[in-house]
């Protein structure tokens, strides 16, 4: 296994666009061609070798290491490889990636998996807000791919998501699935207020706990098959999700009724 | 060729190029699953007046299904992939949809696609849900029993019908039991089907007739009720005759079926059987043809 090794040498006062740093771009460059790469930096451009050093071949993927919270739109656009950051991350992780990895040791901030199109996002403790989300003004938001998140997430997780599948270990935040077009979102932890504000379709899978719905009709219990079909296909990506689901028999409310709307949440006792 | 005493003919099966596909169909339990796929591929014999021929191909274990749930494989034959995908939907649509605890899945893979749920979602009226999972569409269809799970497409490929081994004797008994073991040893191959009733027809039929509308007419040749006034094939001590058809994906896997069937009878269901032949029309219906006597190398 080897991979390209970037180090960041120095504390950062402005945020850094590292949008240009996917395995896609610079797999044909060499080195030399790496280091001299320009960057925005607040709002100037720098060389890339201003800030990080760089070692190792660009065979399996990318490794960054250092405490890149300042650093935004790491695997933008990305359409294969893997990129490994020991550390946290800054805005938008991920940004309309289409394929590969991103493994984050770490946490990030706002707006991970923004625009997800495919491909797999882990990170693994916390998450931000807009977690799979659309770009503000955008009307869709992540429409395929996976982002799983070891610990707890912010506001308005899967805004206006439109297909995928979001599962967070830990807690979230008000308005889970604002706006939500379709896609699939299972919370094993506590969730915030306002669930499936103006949702439309999709599923949200909870934990039973209290929570007030009165934008949602209750539906009854009943058993869910496509939810064995969906815990089968999570368990071959990662075996963290190994009897996700526990009981396929759950309660079913469906809303928004404010928009017509036939989103689902189920809640698992 | 004489095997244990069964004489294999010199002749050979022929059989001629269909559509295929394969559908998985799960159910909460074996006693469903047997109902739905019996009721699904029950009416399904003959490409001559049933639309389609179809069978249950294998039962396949919950750890290897779609759902974690008991599954079954079946497969359909048809002469072209419109009437397959009109037969397919027809079978899945009174036949799966219907049977409670149900859910049907492709089991086939090509680039050739046919509608499966993408047709059966609108018996939902709206409120049906499509559910995307690794790349594949799944829709939800709210019955009064819950929700039918059904994949969204399915894919057809080349099969081959026709394949047949004829199993000529003295005794009725006999004849039947040598077929029944013979099915049972058939069934194990994976990629083809029986399609008639417990595998065995006795009317196997010849084409054409002496009337203007029918296309295909008793065989006259192999009834034992007509040596005296035919152009029998069948020696005067012969009793009965039974077929078995064979369709399948390829080549292959149906002449190891016949092979199969062949052996176990020779081997161990040798009393009362004269002979192994097969139907064929002369080389005239279809490119396939399977020599018994190849076969049996």
């Amino acid at each position: 296994m080897s991979y390209l090794n970037i180090k960041l040498k120095k504390k950062l006062k402005f945020r850094l666009d590292l949008s240009q740093l996917i395995p896609d771009k610079i797999q044909k460059k060499k080195k030399a061609e790496i280091k001299t790469l320009q960057i925005s930096y607040g709002n100037e451009k720098r060389s890339i070798s201003d800030f990080f050093s760089i070692s190792g071949a660009l065979k399996n993927g990318i490794i960054f290491k250092g405490n890149l919270s300042k650093c935004d739109y790491i695997g933008n656009q990305m359409k294969n490889g893997e990129i490994i950051i020991n550390g946290n991350t800054g805005n938008y992780l991920g940004n309309e990636m289409c394929g590969g990895r991103i493994i984050v040791n770490g946490s990030t901030s706002d707006y991970a998996g923004c625009s997800l199109q495919g491909g797999k996002v882990v990170i693994k403790k916390n998450t931000g807000d807009y977690l799979g989300s659309s770009q503000q003004g955008n009307k869709v938001g992540m429409s395929g791919g996976i982002l799983l998140v070891y610990g707890n997430a912010g506001i308005r997780v899967g805004f206006k998501m439109r297909s995928g599948v979001i599962f967070i270990k830990g807690n979230v935040k008000d308005f889970l699935g604002n706006q939500m077009i379709a896609g699939t979102i299972i919370i094993k932890g506590k969730i915030g207020s306002n669930i499936g504000l103006l949702m439309k379709r999709g599923t949200i899978v909870i934990k039973d706990q209290k929570f007030l719905v009165p934008h949602f009709n209750y539906n009854g219990t009943n058993k869910y098959i496509f939810l064995k079909i969906m815990e089968f296909y999570l368990e071959k990506i990662s075996k963290e999700f190994k009897n996700i689901f526990p009981s396929i028999y759950t309660k079913k409310y469906l809303g928004d009724i404010n928009c017509k709307g036939m989103g689902e949440i189920l809640v698992i006792s | 060729m004489i095997i244990n005493g069964i004489k294999i003919e010199k002749t050979f099966a022929e059989a001629f190029p269909m559509k295929a596909s394969r559908l998985i169909i799960t159910a909460e339990s074996k006693n469903w699953l047997k109902k739905a796929v019996d009721s699904m591929t029950g009416f399904a014999t003959s490409v001559i007046a049933c639309g389609c021929e179809g069978g249950i191909e294998k039962e396949i274990p919950p750890s290897k299904t779609p759902d974690g749930r008991p599954g079954m494989t079946v497969l359909l034959f048809a002469m072209n992939s419109e009437s397959l995908a009109k037969q397919v939907l027809r079978r899945v649509g009174q036949c799966i949809l219907t049977t409670p605890t149900t859910a049907c899945f492709s089991g086939l893979e090509t680039d050739e696609k046919i509608n499966l749920g993408n047709a059966i979602r609108y018996f939902g009226d709206g409120f049906q849900i499509s559910k995307r999972i690794n790349n594949k569409r799944f829709w939800r269809i709210p019955v009064m029993e819950g929700e039918f799970i059904i994949e969204d497409k399915t894919s057809i490929t080349s099969g081959i019908g026709g394949g047949n081994i004829l199993i000529i004797g003295t005794s009725n008994k006999e004849v039947l039991k040598a077929g029944e073991a013979a099915v049972k040893e058939m069934k194990k191959i994976d990629n083809i089907i029986l399609p008639f009733p417990g595998g065995i027809v006795r009317s196997g039929s010849k084409v054409g007739s002496k009337y203007k509308n029918l296309i295909a007419s008793t065989n006259d040749a192999y009834c034992p009720t007509l040596k005296g006034i035919t152009k029998t094939n069948l020696d005067k001590d012969i009793e009965c005759v039974l077929e078995i058809v064979v369709d399948g994906i390829n080549e292959k896997d149906i002449a190891l079926a016949m092979k199969k069937g062949i052996r176990i009878i020779c081997k161990k269901f040798n009393k009362g059987i004269k002979s192994i032949s097969a139907g064929n029309y002369g080389g005239k219906l279809g490119p396939f043809h399977f020599h018994l006597r190849d076969i049996m190398k």
